[in-house]
């Protein structure tokens, strides 16, 4: 599925077939091919500015027109198709300590457990991969969440949880291709980047919806409190019969395997063993050897176990024998000893809900009511906090949305600003047909269109358009 | 961004035998013990990076030292010119980082009992994170005007102009916008009244202005004011001194110029009389002086020129004469064909020249070959604001670069759109 997020659509010549599927132009019969990077820039005096990165999504010819259609897409499609089995490490741009087994819910970082949303998006940039510290930018983080984990979820939707919690954080890919989250510090900031009136700009526009309208919140913080003992209860399972043999060398003396819990966890999970049907005690659920198809016994491969997320925990089982190592009995081994459990202790779960109303809005325009649920918020004063925030004055009526700037290169100053003007810039704007006067908003989005002047080979120049997709910016 | 070069330049400078402070940009035909007059006052943030200093001739006996001058106080430029030496002195490697407020000079320090240094080039590159930069006449030795008169002045190259606007007069070939307009008057004897200075656009007044009370003298500045240029509008300062005797001299003129670039302007106090062929400096001070290599300047940033504009008063020379814009040592396609027995403007904007940060640069009158005259008040460059020049590039080989052969596809684009934005509604 292809996300929302920034996109590249180009047509181009095509006459010779260069950009058919067995074209050898560019190279071998096989470099015609999508999920190639592709960028434009543009270069104004001495300075070079990305406009957009992103990677090939398709290439279609249209031989009858003699042109083809390159379709590109950025980062987001990217984080929409990597699954977040586990996050195992914590981000370098913001540093912090690694999970520990210490712990069976991590904790982001730091020995209070507490952590910030600017730490969990390095981390999953860090899992997504290909995001060095020169192609993210992380802004100072506003909330502080209690806890953090996520299992099995896309990146996308781990960054999408990320942003909710900031509440008003922003998450985008820059005309680099970089991963940048702006904090709600940076949101509420008031410099305004750029200053235009009607002069300035080909036109301006909004609609004003009843939809924008919020005057109830109904928040719940889902908190978890971790005790500290207890190594009783199971808080996983997995069957076995497809974990694979183990070698004795790399890359495959070592396996790590995912595993659900049946229920949260606290404590170092129990060193996961064979179930030898009967429950509970350390002697009775000692490692035990393994053996392979052969049937010969080995020394047990050394077996470590911490929690990884709210819904899992991580197991590696590293193969410490001389040969090669079974974790258990192939299929067809009876039940009882096909199956690996993780002890652990559960956790107190409790879930605060908070609502908030405004009558006289409800009066005016009927019950409007958002509802937001925040797993990584321990307090219910978090919950009154985001609250608050959503039926503020700000939505209790209806407002100007989508709120749209068009911009075109008809000079020196607006060229300028259209290439270097970003998400999250401010622009006052000053409109008297639609009585706007110095009234700030935030660049939300923005699309660009561009055709060269001329269809040569000597062409260099291009006519450049924007629009400006903008946002209340307080 | 923009990265300008801004020069003073002489094509005939006289020798100097102390310590002189000099304006940049401006004239630097001498300058002055008094680094107050010649200070630039700097009203935006700039990156001040290559120095450039050209030593016409040196027949001093002691080493001598340019710098930059930041707030009275050495920059972080230098360059050490032997003695006896000439030819052109760069520091490329430092910068100073100017704040609004700040006060821009240089400085030729001198050392040795005898003999002169001749100064014919200045000149720094004046980065901004915008176009921004300084449009500047200014020069170190005052340009006195008498009591009770109206004068027009150059914005560009020297301090001085004259009583018909129109000889004062340079064409805009931009849209630009001109704030902080400044005067720093180094005398005053005008016995009476208010002396008004303000910006003249196409023969009329502009919106910024100041009043100079008789007797007053110092820094003026407009800081409310600014004039909103078009393309093709014609500019000048104007002066009027009050009184009925006395004068008012000033050194520093200067504003900020934002949105576009500025003029490389050559001017002349009243108009120079050229007998033959002359070759002058970019920005600064016209003469008869004709010495190539004297008179060249490095940019060290790229320029595109597209605009060569030329004033002259009178014209008895008997062939035609043409002025070319230079590029080492060369002359170039940009220039304006004087034809005979003819004066006033005369302007070229059909012709686009690049120049790169290596090259060294100047101004060419080609006398023609006849015998007379031509007098000339302004040759002007205007340099234009780069193009965007747009790039499509596809890293079909997968090595991290848009290097490899065929990895633009620019010339193929017959139309783009694409977006960027957030993943959700906001």
């Amino acid at each position: 599925m292809v996300t929302p997020g920034g996109y590249l659509d180009i047509e181009v010549v095509d006459d010779t077939g260069i950009f058919s599927y067995d074209s050898t132009f560019f190279g071998t019969s096989t470099t015609v091919r999508p999920g190639k990077t592709i960028a434009i820039i543009f270069q104004h005096e001495t300075s070079t500015f990305y406009m957009f990165r992103g990677i090939i999504e398709s290439i279609t010819p249209h031989p009858a027109s003699r042109t083809a259609t390159i379709y590109a897409v950025d980062a987001f499609e990217r984080f929409n198709r990597t699954t977040i089995i586990g996050l195992t490490s914590t981000g370098s741009a913001t540093g912090g300590s690694n999970p520990t087994q210490s712990h069976l819910i991590v904790p982001t970082i730091g020995s209070t457990g507490s952590g910030s949303t600017g730490n969990p998006i390095a981390v999953i940039l860090d899992t997504v991969g290909g995001f060095t510290s020169t192609q993210r930018s992380i802004s100072e983080p506003g909330a502080t969440l209690g806890w953090w984990a996520e299992y099995n979820v896309t990146a996308l939707d781990a960054l999408h949880t990320m942003e909710e919690h900031e509440l008003r954080g922003r998450i985008f890919i820059d005309g680099q291709g970089r991963c940048v989250f702006h904090s709600s510090t940076h949101r509420n900031g008031t410099t305004s980047a750029y200053v235009v009136t009607s002069a300035d700009f080909q036109d301006f526009g909004y609609n004003v919806s009843i939809n924008s309208v919020v005057n109830s919140a109904r928040v719940t913080v889902h908190s978890r409190n971790i005790p500290l003992s207890g190594t009783t209860e199971i808080l996983g399972s997995m069957l076995v019969d497809t974990i694979p043999q183990l070698s004795t060398a790399a890359p495959t003396n070592a396996i790590t395997l995912i595993i659900p819990f049946t229920q949260l966890g606290s404590n170092a999970p129990q060193v996961p063993r064979h179930r030898d049907g009967s429950s509970g005690t350390t002697g009775e659920w000692a490692t035990r050897s393994t053996r392979d198809l052969t049937g010969t016994t080995y020394d047990p491969a050394t077996i470590t176990a911490f929690a990884l997320a709210a819904a899992a925990m991580q197991v590696t089982i590293t193969n410490t024998a001389t040969s090669a190592v079974f974790i258990t009995y192939p299929p067809g081994s009876a039940d009882t000893k096909t199956t690996l459990y993780v002890y652990g202790n559960a956790p107190a779960y409790a879930a605060l809900t908070t609502t908030t109303d405004d009558t006289a809005s409800q009066a005016s325009f009927g019950i409007r009511r958002a509802t937001k649920d925040f797993n990584f918020f321990t307090t219910s004063s978090d919950g009154e906090r985001v609250a608050a925030e959503l039926v503020s004055s700000t939505f209790l009526n209806p407002r100007p949305t989508g709120a749209k700037l068009y911009i075109a290169a008809t000079d020196t100053e607006t060229r300028r600003q259209i290439l270097t003007r970003e998400l999250g810039d401010k622009i006052t704007v000053t409109s008297p047909e639609l009585n706007v006067t110095s009234k700030v908003y935030e660049i939300v989005g923005i699309e660009y269109s561009l055709t060269p002047e001329d269809g040569s080979d000597t062409v260099t120049y291009g006519f450049l358009q924007a629009t400006w997709n903008l946002d209340t910016a307080s | 961004m923009g990265s300008f070069v801004i020069a003073a330049g002489a094509a005939s400078p006289s020798g100097i035998t102390a310590t002189r402070y000099f304006p940049c940009p401006g004239h630097s035909h001498l300058g002055t013990a008094t680094e107050a007059d010649v200070q630039t006052l700097i009203r935006d943030t700039y990156t001040l990076g290559a120095f450039f200093v050209r030593v016409y001739s040196n027949g001093r006996n002691g080493d001598s030292t340019g710098r930059s001058r930041v707030n009275t106080a050495n920059g972080a430029h230098s360059v050490s010119i032997p003695a006896s030496t000439s030819g052109a002195f760069e520091d490329t490697a430092n910068t100073n980082s100017l704040v609004t407020t700040d006060l821009l000079a240089a400085v030729i320090e001198i050392t040795g009992s005898s003999g002169s240094v001749l100064i014919s080039g200045i000149a720094f590159v004046l980065t901004a994170s915008t176009n921004s930069t300084i449009l500047a006449g200014s020069g170190a030795t005052a340009n006195n005007v008498s009591a009770g008169q109206t004068s027009d002045f150059y914005i560009a190259g020297v301090n001085s102009g004259s009583t018909t606007e129109a000889n004062s007069q340079v064409t805009i070939r931009n849209t630009l916008t001109l704030a902080f307009m400044r005067i720093y008057v180094s005398t005053n004897t005008i016995n009476t009244g208010t002396t008004t200075y303000k910006s003249r656009i196409d023969g009329a007044d502009g919106s910024q202005s100041l009043s100079i009370g008789f007797g007053a003298t110092g820094s003026f500045e407009d800081t409310t004011n600014s004039d909103v240029i078009a393309n093709g509008s014609k500019l000048t300062y104007r002066i009027v001194t009050s009184g009925a005797s006395g004068a008012l001299g000033y050194n520093a003129t200067h504003m900020r110029c934002v949105g576009s670039a500025p003029l490389m302007a050559a001017s002349q106090e009243t108009t120079e009389v050229f007998l033959g062929d002359a070759y002058q400096p970019i920005h600064g001070n016209i003469d008869d002086g004709n010495f190539d290599t004297n008179t060249r300047i490095t940019l060290r940033t790229a320029v595109r020129v597209n605009q060569l504009f030329v004033r002259v008063t009178a014209h008895g020379v008997t062939a035609g004469v043409t002025v070319y814009a230079r590029q080492n040592g060369a002359s170039t396609a940009l220039s304006v064909v004087i034809a005979q027995s003819t004066t006033g403007t005369f302007e070229t904007t059909s012709t686009t020249l690049d120049y790169v940060a290596a090259d060294s640069v100047n101004y060419f009158i080609d006398h023609g070959g006849g015998g007379g005259s031509i007098s000339i008040s302004i040759i002007a460059a205007g340099v234009a604001v780069q193009p965007v020049v747009y790039g499509i590039l596809v890293d079909w080989n997968g090595d991290g670069d848009f290097a490899d052969d065929n990895e633009s596809i620019t010339t193929r684009v017959l139309s783009a759109r694409w977006r960027r934005g957030r993943d959700a509604e906001s």
